[in-house]
């Protein structure tokens, strides 16, 4: 540990790898499952629940827990994201296509952070007492 | 098109600060990278440490104690109060600690002096330092009791300019405020602070619960009274002039937070409005640098330039909204997803929500997660206070107006959490 004639002080905790890689291709199956059979996918969703599972695959996968648990609340924060989106694009017009609603340009992206940063510590939370 | 254009730089700016918090919790999840220091080597020099405190009565008694209780030798120790005009009994208390001790002195400067602030407070108090190495506390403060032999260890490495420690929080539990306030610090020090560290880029030296060389401090001419944050000053003053800063991660140092909303405004704007200074005064500096390689200036500017971060959102989502709503096209709402993200991103310290989350994981945390999302209110509040300062700061330099230091009140409630 360390450059030769230095010490170090903090121990090294392995982040496990083997569930980022799984976490990773089970978001990505995800994705092709919602894109495939046709539910209400646009571009806003599409980036919300990239940006979702990014921070959850990457920073939530290596760290200690049972990668079912992991899997699970990837799968839970998918549907909460997915079903957020589709009851939140009804109201994006208020008078069909033609004008946008102001509420939902400027309610709309910060709302969806919300359940993204919510689903996000819910899991963190449960993981911490792994570390317990 | 202008207008387009303007929006994507504005998210262009946006994503690499996104990025950059990205990097540094993945950087202290996935590797073990550790402070360096030199091995079986036993440095003890004499250290000096200086108290700035202006009608701190309710606190500065429990440092001095905290102090008399230090580990490292008393005979290469010297306290310095400054009792900075204080119309308390600050000035009191600190006297009765110091005929109780000799290496505590303590000086008393006038109201036509002092009381302008902690960068000349500083200023007097290096005319009576007698130390090479200078550790600085402020009175709110409550030092670990080994925090000297673990800080000054560092210096034994010539290129070492300052080390800072760890900052926690004491009054976490009191209310909403402190504990959000707990949450920016853990993710401003235990990540963002120790990936600067591990990475090689720009750890900052915070101004207290931290130390440097006093021949540094000469050699720049002591502290700018005119710059409201002296710490930033200092810091990029100490890597233009080629040394490096340290973080320890594992010294830790507790602090009593502001307790409310109107205390938190105060603090944060002499923040953002001494970072803002920096700057202004640093920019230029940094980019034609040659003591600097090229990844410590880009995160150099990112540092420099992160006060003006909340700005920056802000200018994005109106700039977003009115794209979306003159053009009636889709594009910017897909980047009007991101600007929210980035405000959880910018919040306080700017460290971003899983930047936190991560720094609670680390630390053992298990409860804290569930105030995560309201980290939300402090960064709009936080996004109010930094429109605020950069207004009030360039309207001070079109008038020549010159910036009053605004003192952080405490209360002492801290006092009680080490009674329990």
């Amino acid at each position: 540990m360390g450059k030769e004639g230095y010490s170090s002080n903090e121990a090294a905790s392995k982040p496990l790898l083997s569930h980022v890689i799984i976490g990773g291709l089970v978001a990505m199956f995800l994705f092709a499952v919602f894109w495939l059979h046709g539910l209400s996918i646009n571009e806003n969703v599409a980036f919300s629940l990239f940006l979702f599972d990014l921070l959850f695959v990457f920073l939530l996968f290596p760290l200690k827990g049972k990668l079912w648990h992991k899997l699970a609340l990837l799968i839970m924060g998918n549907m909460v994201g997915l079903t957020f989106n589709s009851l939140f694009s009804l109201l994006e017009t208020s008078d069909g296509e033609t004008s946008p609603n102001i509420f939902f340009v400027v309610a709309y992206p910060v709302l969806n952070v919300i359940w993204m940063v919510v689903m996000w510590a819910i899991g963190l939370s449960i993981l911490a007492s792994y570390k317990k | 098109m202008i207008l387009e254009t303007l929006f994507l730089v504005l998210i262009a700016v946006i994503t690499a600060y996104m990025i950059r918090h990205y990097i540094f919790t993945i950087t202290v999840l996935y590797t073990s990278k550790q402070h360096l220091k030199p091995k079986n080597i036993c440095y003890q020099p004499k250290v000096s440490i200086l108290i700035p405190a202006k009608n701190e009565e309710t606190v500065i008694g429990r440092l001095l104690k905290r102090i008399t209780e230090l580990t490292y030798p008393k005979e290469k120790l010297e306290v310095i109060v400054i009792d900075d005009a204080s119309t308390d009994k600050t000035g009191e208390i600190a006297e009765e600690f110091s005929e109780k001790h000799d290496f505590i002195k303590v000086i008393h400067r006038s109201p036509q002096e002092g009381g302008k602030g902690k960068p000349e407070a500083l200023n007097e108090a290096m005319k009576h330092v007698k130390n090479d190495i200078i550790l600085c506390f402020d009175a709110d403060y409550y030092p670990q009791r080994d925090i000297i032999e673990k800080l000054v260890d560092y210096f034994a490495d010539p290129k070492v300019g300052a080390v800072q420690s760890r900052v926690t929080v004491l009054n976490e539990p009191e209310n909403l405020v402190t504990r959000l306030v707990a949450l920016e610090r853990i993710g401003g020090y235990r990540v963002d602070q120790k990936a600067r560290n591990d990475l090689k880029l720009i750890p900052q030296y915070g101004g207290t619960a931290g130390g440097f060389r006093k021949e540094l401090v000469e050699a720049l001419g002591g502290w700018n009274p005119a710059m409201l944050a002296e710490d930033t000053d200092l810091t990029f003053r100490i890597y233009l002039m080629g040394y490096k800063i340290c973080y320890i991660n594992d010294v830790e140092c507790y602090e009593e937070a502001v307790e409310n909303w109107r205390a938190y405004w105060r603090q944060r704007q002499r923040w953002a409005k001494g970072h803002m200074q920096c700057a202004f005064k640093y920019t230029w500096p940094i980019i034609k640098s040659r003591r600097l390689g090229l990844k410590e200036k880009i995160d150099g500017l990112l540092v420099l330039h992160i006060y003006f971060l909340p700005i920056l959102v802000f200018l994005a989502w109106i700039l977003g909204v009115f794209l979306y709503i003159s053009n009636s096209r889709a594009w910017p709402t897909i980047f009007l997803t991101f600007i929210p993200l980035s405000v959880y991103s910018a919040v306080g310290n700017f460290a971003p929500f899983f930047e936190v989350g991560v720094g609670a994981y680390l630390d053992g945390r298990t409860r804290i997660f569930w105030l995560i999302p309201l980290l939300a209110l402090t960064f709009l509040y936080n996004m109010a206070i930094c429109i605020t300062a950069c207004l009030t700061l360039c309207l001070s330099k079109i008038l020549g107006k010159r910036h009053t230091w605004t003192k952080t009140f405490h209360n002492g409630r801290g006092n009680g959490y080490f009674l329990k």
